[in-house]
């Protein structure tokens, strides 16, 4: 255990000292250059392995105009240059990946190099060089045999992986090209499958030696659209098969290939809802366990600055309408973002970068996921820097043209090199970041002290064999580094592999360590790694301070097993196939716990049809839309059966739609022909409840999706169920229009009536506005009058109200109003002799929030109901905490006579609008003409951009919580807020069923939720699949299970079908999905 | 020209040292206005403003300028009155006032507030202004101030013409499924641009749809339609011209005149930048101003008229574009004929009918053919700084049908367009050239030549 203040946590080590002199120089030239090759500035990677098997790991860098070199290393971090010694060199330049195979099985690690063909010398093609072994000086000599190999592939290659992809024992390969198609005009997404000769992706298939191309066969895609620039391999769903994940840049999909086990593959992101939104402009990319769930999750990098300024001047997405005018060309979402896809299991991924911490990076290029601390948890070493930043606005719009307005069309020739000279380079620092414990990156200062450079393909290996992983890092125009670690924190073990003969390295081999008050620790061994790069070094296993393992589990890649024990810490393992104890075959690893719930395929005949959003077209300042904001489903008899039927609301054009359930646990479609009157505007919410006290049970809709002002469309209905059938009580509401998010009912005045609440969180059109909220009184029949001014006059104007509840919260037999909504707190008013009173100073002060959801519930059985709310969550740009919150300004900045909406949040402390320049100065011309160039914008304060007098005269409203909380009833009218765990921050949550799901007589929770229509510079918020929660009788709530639910989710609710519980979740524009307990047969969700 | 201004410099410099005392006349000659124009279409280009908003920096500075001769020299008639909303502005008291240079100086000081870069402006007009303050101050200060207080009320009047309101209303919807509603273009894939251009205050129409064109042929995808047979003939027009590599491509892109081009080569994306359509015609204006010798006054009463029909083109031929909403030829083409096929120029976002060069150049070419005559030929040189050479016309109009019929072999306009928009320009240059009186004797001393 070294002491961390002492030293430094990581040392660059010079040139001078290393004998590392490789630079990949680049430089242009008038016949190639960023103008005619769009991947100029992509570096170069780095390729690790003992080549001369001295027990050392060697380096091998490649270069794209120089010459790739090999450098042996002779201990204590001493190279020696042997390319031309060891018969690798090349004079045709232009290498872009490596990896490592040994392809003959001679034991000796071959290098297989790709290569830009069209750009380099005539005849140039990918290489594969044998490692025939040692000479007598321990000098490595290759030979080059592609061709004899069949690999003698030439086109625009970026990187190779070997691995056995139909377990037959020997390695077939992957080779990922790049499209040169021009960047910007993106055509249809089928262009995928339309085959591209050289920048196609290939597939190879290892027949006896000799690999055929069977592209066509494995069902990859190999358009020309695929700008492959990074390629990860893993067993993502734990069949013992290896799976793919590729990276394409700019607007091309991601693939996630799962292996189908019968030599082929499925991209199953390509029309599913596996992995919500990926990265927009993939770059590099990582398949590795991060949370030590024994699950591999998926890492890719793109190039969001993390530098507030960078960001602004940078392009940003599309508005919202192109967007989904581009996803409607064949696309899924992608947002300039670098992605965490954690794998929940059964193909089920959350994305959580933002909330991770690991969102941001500059223009990235290889994520290195390595255990720097040995700490058990893997950290994230990732490189950038651009020489030529083509996305800077700056340049884009107004440096290029003036360079170049005189010339466009000819041949530029040497005055292009002036141009590209123009083009603003981005030296940055490499960031690392360190896992705090699974599901959190932090970036420590003392691990944080890198040079600005532009680094691209990069490894972590042990060169000093002290069990701890240094770093290696390929630079443009600099030599590379060789960065020491010198943490000296946590033991490890070094385990090194040797397998069949058709597979030396154990390719594909998952190696799990167990120790002592760690979690496990799993290792799937896939030499390709790190963008462009290749580790074939000994395979490194934290494991915090533990001094000795408990386990080590290896399974190797044929499926069977081996366990050791009682491993020591600083062990150096060498493992071999041939020894392992045979008694011990096949293992399967066990990944998934015991599920609570599994999702059900019910097929009701109903879909929600919604509208695309218009709300950006009209207001495209605002985070996110109010419109599609249902269906929520109601659950109760509506034919006296005593059987659950279901009412869901209609989305925009769509009648709302009634089913009564069989005795046969079917549904049928009972809507009344009445509903049709009302498809105008969406339903919001609905409710079952005998509103007449007749002893039937009719129904009241309300209406939002903040089209109307009035009329009609936002006039709640009520539907009195008669002998005949449903029938419009027309009179019910009297003149009351309203965009509607709730409606709820009670009998608060104890006078035998059922009273109601309808809230709302929106004035149409006027995002942020203040509506208005009804308090209204039954008389008995179903007319309802609004008595709100007299008995609840602060519930009026209470705020954007989301959801009500009745609730006696203070326990005196009254039913009291509470409120959550947007950019106003969690909301109490007491029921007292006079009428309803808001309390204050009950601890929910600071608790502004966006919150959608609330439910009363006593969660530690003290008696003393507590609240659990659902909010917007963690996982996005934004962040709000009570002296740096979100704020709302709504004022007429420019003096047009409309209100301008500027919503800022903090980032980095620095108050900054969230909407980009382009979208701001469409709205407010003045901007530009104070801060016509992106450079002046982007340091411009908010009183820079708006005027302090602006600021001080807007309408603000505020919101410092944006986490999904609970919040404990102390008893004597205060609350204490706790966040719900970081499974529930990953998205909206838009619903919560509460309900006791393992029996020990303490309520969980079931949150559903996302939100789509929010704005591009936000992403999608996907990553709800459905969260369990379990309580620990405190009130504090630990994960159970990802439930593998998907789509926005806006309502759960518990319902009975054919006798057995189920919860029902309703989806806009889809169908609902169902939810069915596992285990308990006698469960009953609705206690 | 450049040398007129070095001469007044030197000569200023040398009265100056001489005597300074002595402060002579200042002479504002037609070169002084032709050259803030050109620093103003400088300047957009620069800033970025779409067609119909650059037509709009041009109108208020010219006609501001207009009447300050017209109310202070009688050289031609007052728009007053003659424009519904035109505000009456006032004949300098001051003698002192040089009623010239208070034009140009209200032309600079305006076209500064309409566009983005005002610093660039305000560098050309200190050091005008600097040359003039030495000259003669008196004079100088007050023009200035004159200029100042009709900057003032101009500022007011262009101020409820509804541009500062038409910027926060919706944008144009693209989510639809009407096969024949636009859609945004490659390869930027931009919004449609100034969806509400037809709720600005027009100058001289009585309304936006006054001149409301013919629908165009119904959208139909069946072979033999008159839609489908106008979509193919730009499909093969573009490839026949393009493998002929003939004079039309050459006309094409003459004329494309597209404020923002965005070009994709390697890794890289930028813009390239030209003149606006309208731009054109105030450039073919000044061509023609020079040509006849036109004084200052004359010229300015030029640069008015044009710039009116072509404010006026913008808002009407906007007004049909967002009615019809008709989708662009390189949309369709893609979709349904030819995935790989591009304009020979970029489609401008927004929707395709009618086409607005053939507006604005059918309007344009009216105004300037009743002031300079129809047998009026000229050398086009305006495309010049943008590396195109200079293109020769015979008459106002058959340039403008040149740059009508451009577009379709640009890719980027079906026929009817075209032939539809020539027409409604042109109604509505007559409209114009009926409706203003603004003639002198010099004008119909031109015309009768």
């Amino acid at each position: 255990m070294g002491c961390q203040q002492e030293h430094k946590a990581f040392t660059y080590l010079e040139a001078s000292s290393t004998g590392i002199t490789f630079s990949n120089d680049i430089s242009n030239t008038e016949s190639l250059n960023i103008l005619n090759y769009l991947y100029f500035y992509n570096g170069g990677g780095v390729a690790t392995a003992d080549f001369n098997k001295d027990g050392l790991a060697d380096l091998y860098f490649t270069a794209n105009q120089k010459q790739d070199e090999l450098y042996l290393n002779k201990g204590n971090f001493q190279f020696e240059v042997i390319t031309g010694k060891s018969g690798l060199t090349q004079d045709d330049s232009w290498t872009t990946g490596v990896t490592i195979v040994d392809i003959d099985g001679n034991g000796y690690p071959d290098l297989y190099i790709c290569k830009v063909s069209p750009i380099a010398a005539e005849g140039t093609h990918n290489l594969l060089y044998l490692n025939q072994g040692p000479d007598q000086n321990g000098i490595p000599v290759f030979r080059e045999a592609a061709e004899e190999y069949g690999l003698n592939f030439s086109g625009f290659s970026t990187q190779a992986a070997f691995f056995d992809q139909d377990l037959d024992g020997d390695l077939d390969m992957y080779l990922l090209n790049h499209s040169v198609h021009p960047s910007s005009n993106y055509g249809k997404g089928a262009l995928r499958d339309i085959p591209d000769t050289l920048s196609g992706d290939r597939f190879y298939r290892n027949h006896d030696g000799f690999y055929k191309d069977e592209t066509a066969a494995s069902g990859i895609h190999n358009g020309k659209t695929g700008y492959g620039l990074g390629i990860s391999i893993g067993d993502l769903n734990n069949d013992g098969y290896p799976d793919l994940y590729i990276g394409n840049d700019f607007f091309e999909n991601d693939y996630l290939y799962l292996n189908n086990t019968d030599g082929t593959f499925t991209d199953i992101h390509e029309n599913g809802d596996h992995l919500g939104h990926t990265s927009h402009f993939s770059m590099g990319n990582a398949i590795t366990d991060i949370n030590n769930d024994l699950l591999p999750d998926i890492i890719s990098v793109d190039m969001l600055p993390e530098d507030l300024s960078t960001y602004k001047t940078s392009g940003l997405e599309y508005p919202y309408h192109i967007y989904q005018n581009y996803l409607r060309n064949g696309y899924q979402p992608q947002y300039m973002q670098n992605t965490l896809h954690l794998n929940r299991g059964n193909n089920v991924f959350t994305e959580t970068a933002y909330q991770s911490g690991i969102a941001a990076s500059e223009w990235s290029w290889a994520p290195v996921s390595a255990d720097f601390n040995n700490d058990s948890y893997r950290d994230l070493f990732i490189t950038n820097g651009i020489p030529g930043a083509t996305n800077d606005m700056d340049f884009v719009s107004f440096i290029a043209n003036e360079e170049i307005q005189k010339k466009l069309g000819s041949n530029m020739g040497a005055d292009e090199l002036k141009f590209i000279d123009k083009l603003p380079s981005k030296k940055t620092s490499n960031m690392l970041f360190q896992n705090t414990g699974g599901n959190e990156f932090t970036q420590p200062g003392q691990w944080n002290e890198h040079p600005p450079s532009f680094s691209n393909g990069a490894l972590a290996v042990d060169l000093d064999n002290d069990h701890d992983p240094d770093l290696v890092v390929n630079n443009i125009n600099a030599p590379a580094y060789i960065i020491r670690n010198d943490i000296e924190e946590g033991n490890a073990i070094t385990v090194h592999l040797e397998g069949s003969h058709k597979n030396t390295m154990a390719i594909g081999a998952k190696l799990i360590l167990y120790s002592k008050e760690n979690s496990p620790v799993l290792q799937e061994y896939h030499p390709t790694a790190g963008y462009l790069s290749a580790n074939a070094s000994g395979i490194h296993l934290g494991m915090g301070n533990s001094t000795t393992a408990d386990s080590l589990r290896v399974i190797w890649p044929d499926g069977s097993g081996e366990l050791l024990t009682q491993i020591p810490a600083d062990t150096t393992l060498t493992l071999q196939w041939k020894d392992h104890n045979p008694d011990q075959a096949a293992y399967t690893l066990n990944v998934n716990s015991a599920p609570l719930l599994k999702n059900t395929v019910i097929d009701t005949g109903f879909r929600h049809r919604d509208q695309p959003t218009l709300e950006f077209n009209v207001n495209p300042l605002i985070p996110y839309a109010s419109t599609n904001l249902g269906p929520r489903v109601a659950v109760g008899d509506l034919n006296g059966d005593n059987l659950d039927d279901l009412c869901f609301g209609g989305g925009k054009r769509q009648p709302a739609s009634l089913l009564y359930q069989t005795s046969e646990g079917n549904f049928i479609n009972a809507s009344p022909k009445v509903f049709e009157e009302d498809t105008d505007s969406e339903g919001t919410d609905q409710l079952i409840i005998d509103a007449n006290g007749d002893g039937l049970n009719d129904i009241i809709m309300v209406y939002g999706g903040n089209e109307y002002r009035t009329g009609r469309p936002l006039q709640p209905k009520l539907y009195l169920q008669t002998e005949t059938g449903f029938l419009e009580k027309k009179d019910a509401f009297g003149e009351l229009y309203v965009n509607a998010s709730r409606v709820k009912a009670a009998d608060y005045d104890n006078d035998g009536d059922l009273d109601l609440l309808i809230a709302s969180d929106l004035a149409t059109h006027q995002y942020g506005a203040t509506p208005v909220q009804y308090l209204l009184e039954n008389n008995g029949d179903g007319q309802f009058s609004d008595i709100t001014d007299t008995k609840a006059p602060d519930l009026r104007n209470l705020g954007n109200v989301t959801d009500l509840i009745w609730s006696d919260i203070n326990r005196d037999d009254r039913l009291d109003i509470l409120a959550v909504g947007h950019w106003m707190p969690v909301s109490i008013l007491i029921n007292t002799e006079k009428g309803f009173d808001l309390q204050k100073t009950n601890g929910l002060d600071d608790s502004h929030g966006w919150w959608n959801t609330l439910k009363v519930t006593d969660l530690n059985n003290d008696g003393h109901p507590d609240l659990v709310a659902g909010n917007w969550g963690s996982n996005t740009r934004l962040r709000a905490k009570k002296d740096t919150p979100l704020r709302l300004y709504r004022k007429d900045m420019d003096g047009n006579g409309s209100i301008e909406t500027v919503i800022s949040y903090y980032y980095k402390g620095t108050e900054t609008p969230f909407s980009s320049k382009d979208e701001l100065s469409k709205q407010m011309p003045f901007l530009n003409k104070r801060f016509l160039s992106y450079t002046d914008f982007s340091t411009a304060s908010m009183e820079d951009l708006f005027g302090r007098e602006n600021l001080d005269n807007a309408d603000v409203k505020i919101t410092n919580e944006l986490r999904s909380s609970v919040f404990i009833n102390d008893g004597n009218g205060s609350f204490t807020k706790k966040p719900l765990p970081f499974e529930a921050q990953t998205s909206t949550v838009n619903d919560i069923a509460v309900t006791d799901l393992n029996r020990d007589g303490f309520n969980d929770l079931i949150l559903v939720g996302n939100l789509y229509e929010i704005s591009t510079q936000l992403g999608r918020l996907d990553s709800n699949r459905g969260v369990v929660l379990l309580n620990d009788r405190e009130g504090n709530f630990q994960l159970a299970q990802i439930a593998g639910l998907t789509g926005p989710m806006k309502a759960i609710e518990p319902i009975n079908i054919n006798g057995s519980p189920y919860w029902v979740v309703s989806r806009n524009n889809d169908t609902p999905l169902f939810l069915e307990p596992i285990k308990t047969t006698d469960y009953d969700p609705k206690k | 020209m450049k040398r007129t201004i070095y001469t007044i410099i030197a000569i200023a410099g040398v009265l100056l040292s001489s005597c300074s005392s002595d402060q002579t006349p200042i002479t504002i000659s037609e070169e002084h206005l032709h050259k803030s124009v050109e620093k103003v279409t400088e300047i957009m280009i620069h800033d970025i403003f779409s067609p119909p908003v650059a037509s709009r920096i041009y109108v208020y500075p010219n006609i501001t300028a207009y009447e300050i001769i017209a109310r202070n020299t009688g050289a031609y008639p007052s728009l007053y009155g003659q424009i519904e909303h035109l505000p009456e502005i006032p004949a300098s008291e001051d003698p002192e006032v040089n009623a010239s240079l208070a034009a140009l100086i209200a032309h600079m000081e305006l076209s500064k507030s309409l566009i983005f870069s005002e610093e660039r402006m305000q560098t050309f007009q200190d050091s005008l202004y600097g040359v003039w303050q030495e000259q003669n101050e008196r004079e100088f200060e007050a023009s200035k101030e004159y200029a100042d207080q009709v900057v003032t009320l101009a500022k007011q009047w262009l101020g409820n013409d509804n541009y500062k309101e038409t910027r926060t209303m919706p944008k144009f919807t693209v989510n639809s499924d009407d096969p024949s509603r636009w859609q945004p273009t490659p390869p930027a894939y931009m919004d449609g641009i100034e969806p509400h251009w037809m709720k600005i205050r027009p100058m001289v129409l009585n309304s936006a749809d006054q001149f409301k064109p013919a629908p165009p042929p119904a959208f139909s995808m069946e072979e033999g339609s008159d839609f489908h047979k106008e979509l193919m003939e730009v499909y093969e027009v573009s490839n026949r011209i393009t493998d002929d590599n003939s004079e039309e491509v050459a006309i094409a892109q003459f004329w494309d005149c597209n404020p923002y081009v965005s070009v994709t080569r390697g890794h890289l994306m930028f813009a390239t930048k030209k003149i606006t359509p309208g731009a054109h015609w105030i450039g073919i204006c000044k061509i023609a101003s020079k040509k006849s010798g036109f004084d200052f006054a004359t010229t300015l009463h030029a640069y008015t008229k044009t710039s009116i029909a072509i404010f006026d083109g913008f808002i009407s031929c906007w007004d049909e574009k967002y009615r019809s909403n008709l989708i662009r030829p390189e949309t369709l083409i893609n979709q349904h004929i030819d995935e790989n096929w591009k304009p020979i120029l970029q489609t401008p976002p927004f929707p395709e009918y009618t086409s607005g060069h053939s507006v604005v150049s059918g309007a344009a070419a009216t105004v300037l053919t009743s002031i300079f005559g129809d047998d009026f030929a000229f050398d086009d040189d305006t495309e010049l700084p943008y590396g195109l050479p200079v293109r020769s016309f015979s008459s106002f109009n058959s340039a403008a049908d040149e740059a009508a019929i451009s577009r379709m072999y640009g890719g980027i306009h079906y026929r009817a367009a075209i032939e539809v928009g020539v027409k409604q320009g042109r109604s509505l240059g007559h409209f114009v050239v009926d409706q203003l009186v603004m003639k002198n004797k010099q004008e119909e001393l031109a015309n009768n030549q």
